[in-house]
């Protein structure tokens, strides 16, 4: 009865190509020496595979050379091969550079017969910030056909060159567009904008050829506009009827224009470690136009903006936002100095029972005052990045916590240097495996744990949690905010 | 809601019973149930009665709730939500809820040896019962993902039925493809 038997062989073909289909190429292709029924299985199967991915899983490959050699043997394999299955995606993560060229160029007229809806090249894969500037622009072109492909949705592109032929009409059906360190002008950008009519997601990364970014079109679909570390850009102007959501970080920029923006209700502006900079523009203008927010991210810069309008006497600056649900406060340092700006954006911005309230206005030689007159009305979710346990910030949390009466969360985000003494673990990270805190940093934390749930509140049930997020990518902003708050929302 | 009764006969002619809606989750037994040639008792004789059982309580799981369980299957995640932060918050915990649910279910229903497996596989694949059918393909590719065929033949009990030539032919072939590709 306990015979071996290779049951496994026995399955049908179907079942067999399925199992082969989830798996990695390189393990895939490893099937084919265990018996004869499998020696040419991985290679049917691999014909109508729809999703292309060559990435470090697929291929050990130590150079360049290695690595296009193995995807040119895979799309032989597929080409004149496939019985009308089309490509649908196809994924390169690998550092290539203008060398193969003409490789990449036949892999891209190859998947764009086959009908290919989501591409993503990553060619600057495992490639520093520090190394780009040793590649001399010896970046891949992207060949003029790839701009005539009717049937993109998602477009991923890294570390290339985007040059419109003159005749681009357009891609019809894009939806996302992601666009990091690829060499693309003002004027190029907005062709782009123009012409893709179903734009819904752009994201601009570390395009550094970008100066001032327009992105304005009465009719257009935009949802979510992602602008992270171009660093040469100075400003930024958005007339987008559909957009809901706009992320910005880097380096303090010398012109917002937000214009028939109504549909935005997720604003992250944020410029944490530039604050040196003295804010250019005007914050009040700006943020006066957005006032129907409902998530907002924003570092120390608007907020001491705000303060120093206080000197020239201006108590009835023209921001509020009735239906905030989410604040996230990212300051570098949150002393006492600080602490009064936060005060006096609170002040301004917040529902504000008794507005003429003038007795609060901050000074930075006489102790930091909170105004008492104001509530949080509709704030569920209040974030404080850096929390270190300073005074100034017990101070922030003891406030917060007194006045806003319908809130849920209040997320205290620890980075992994913040606190003194330079642990190397991290605080307790929720739902992390990875469990790396030392002895005397837990205790630290219980004390700190114990301090924070002793305060009173006045959202009885309101949680408190301490997050550690890592900065993992340098071309994302952090913490990311609204990722932490799905994980809210359980 | 009280759901109409329907009995499977296995190939060893044991007779179970399982509702409607919960028979639905399959497509063939859907097909058969909707073509209305429905005479008392389905005979199933690709499946036998140590496995019906495990098939039925998966059907019964999944059966009944077309809708949400679709959401379930996706992971739960609408793209557009994250960008569209103006939707029911509430809604969304108990969906979370559910999901969670699932997976804890999910988990303790796949704790079984690798005959099942096998048996679940076919079955799945003979109902047509999509979920139930990725689900099981997953854990067989995750039983051989990252492992050398050594491993691989060892876990699933493959002998290599190779000739010495053709073992010779695979290794000169394997030699080729290690100029790209070294296996660790």
């Amino acid at each position: 009865m306990k015979q071996t038997r290779d049951r496994i062989g026995d399955l049908p073909d179907g079942i067999l190509h399925y199992i082969l289909s989830l798996l990695p190429m390189k393990t895939a292709v490893t099937t084919g020496i265990l018996s004869r029924r499998w020696r040419d299985m991985w290679k049917n199967t691999w014909v109508n595979v729809t999703k292309l991915v060559f990435d470090e899983e697929f291929i050990n490959a130590q150079t360049q050379i290695q690595f296009v050699e193995a995807v040119n043997r895979f799309i032989n394999l597929s080409n004149g091969k496939k019985n009308g299955k089309k490509i649908e995606s196809f994924l390169i993560s690998f550092h290539l550079h203008d060398q193969h060229q003409s490789s990449v160029e036949k892999w891209i007229e190859f998947i764009i017969l086959q009908g290919i809806e989501e591409l993503d090249l990553d060619f600057s894969h495992g490639i520093t910030l520090g190394e780009l500037d040793d590649l001399h622009g010896s970046f891949i072109k992207l060949p003029e056909i790839l701009f005539s492909c009717n049937t993109l949705m998602h477009l991923n592109l890294s570390l290339c060159e985007f040059n419109l032929p003159v005749d681009f009409s357009g891609f019809i059906s894009l939806e996302t567009l992601q666009l990091k360190r690829v060499t693309i002008t003002d004027e190029k950008l907005e062709n782009v904008i123009f012409s893709c009519p179903h734009l819904k997601t752009l994201s601009l990364i570390q395009c550094f050829k970008l100066h001032s970014i327009r992105i304005v079109g009465p009719d257009l679909q935009l949802k979510s506009l992602k602008v992270v570390h171009c660093w040469n850009t100075y400003e930024i102007e958005i007339l987008a009827p559909n957009l809901q959501s706009f992320h910005f970080y880097g380096d303090l920029l010398y012109g917002y224009s937000f214009e028939n923006v109504s549909a935005l209700v997720d604003v992250f502006m944020s410029s944490e470690g530039f604050e040196h900079t003295e804010p250019e523009h005007d914050y009040i203008n700006i943020l006066s136009s957005l006032s129907h927010l409902k998530i907002l991210t924003i570092c120390s810069g608007p907020l001491m903006y705000i303060s120093s309008m206080e000197e020239y006497n201006r108590d009835d600056l023209p921001i509020t936002f009735p239906n905030l649900k989410e604040l996230q406060l990212q300051i570098g340092f949150l002393n006492m100095e600080y602490l009064g700006y936060v005060f006096s954006f609170f002040k301004h911005t917040l529902e504000n029972s008794n507005t003429s309230d003038a007795s609060t206005k901050w000074d930075l030689w006489k102790p930091v005052e909170l105004p008492p007159s104001c509530v949080f009305a509709a704030l569920r979710t209040i974030k404080i990045k850096n929390f270190h346990g300073s005074e100034a910030e017990m101070r922030l949390v003891e406030f917060v916590l007194e006045k806003a009466f319908i809130l849920e969360s209040l997320v205290l985000v620890s980075t992994h240097n913040s606190y003194s003494g330079g642990e190397s673990g991290d605080m307790r990270k929720m739902d992390s495996p990875v469990e790396c805190v030392s002895q005397s940093f837990q205790t630290q934390l219980r004390i700190l744990e114990d301090q924070l749930e002793s305060l009173p509140k006045a959202s009885v049930g309101a949680k408190i949690i301490i997050l550690c997020e890592e900065w993992k990518d340098e071309s994302t902003p952090f913490p990311t905010h609204t990722e932490c708050n799905a994980e809210l929302l359980n | 809601m009280s759901s109409t009764k329907i009995f499977l006969k296995s190939s060893d002619d044991k007779t179970f019973e399982i509702d409607e809606t919960a028979a639905r989750a399959s497509e063939t037994l859907k097909n058969i149930i909707d073509g209305g040639c429905l005479d008392g008792v389905i005979p199933l004789p690709n499946v036998s009665s140590n496995i019906l059982p495990k098939v039925i309580e998966y059907c019964k799981k999944h059966g009944g709730d077309n809708g949400s369980s679709k959401k379930i299957a996706n992971g739960g995640v609408d793209k557009d939500k994250e960008i569209l932060p103006d939707y029911d918050e509430e809604e969304d915990k108990r969906e979370k809820v559910r999901v969670d649910e699932l997976k804890k279910w999910e988990e303790e229903y796949m704790d079984f040896d690798q005959q099942v497996l096998y048996d679940l596989m076919l079955a799945a694949n003979y109902l047509h019962i999509k979920g139930l059918l990725d689900l099981t393909v997953e854990k067989a590719a995750s039983m051989i993902r990252g492992r050398t065929p050594d491993q691989i033949r060892e876990n699933f009990n493959i002998n290599s039925d190779f000739t010495p030539e053709e073992e010779e032919e695979m290794i000169l072939i394997e030699d080729e493809w290690d100029d790209e590709w070294a296996f660790d």
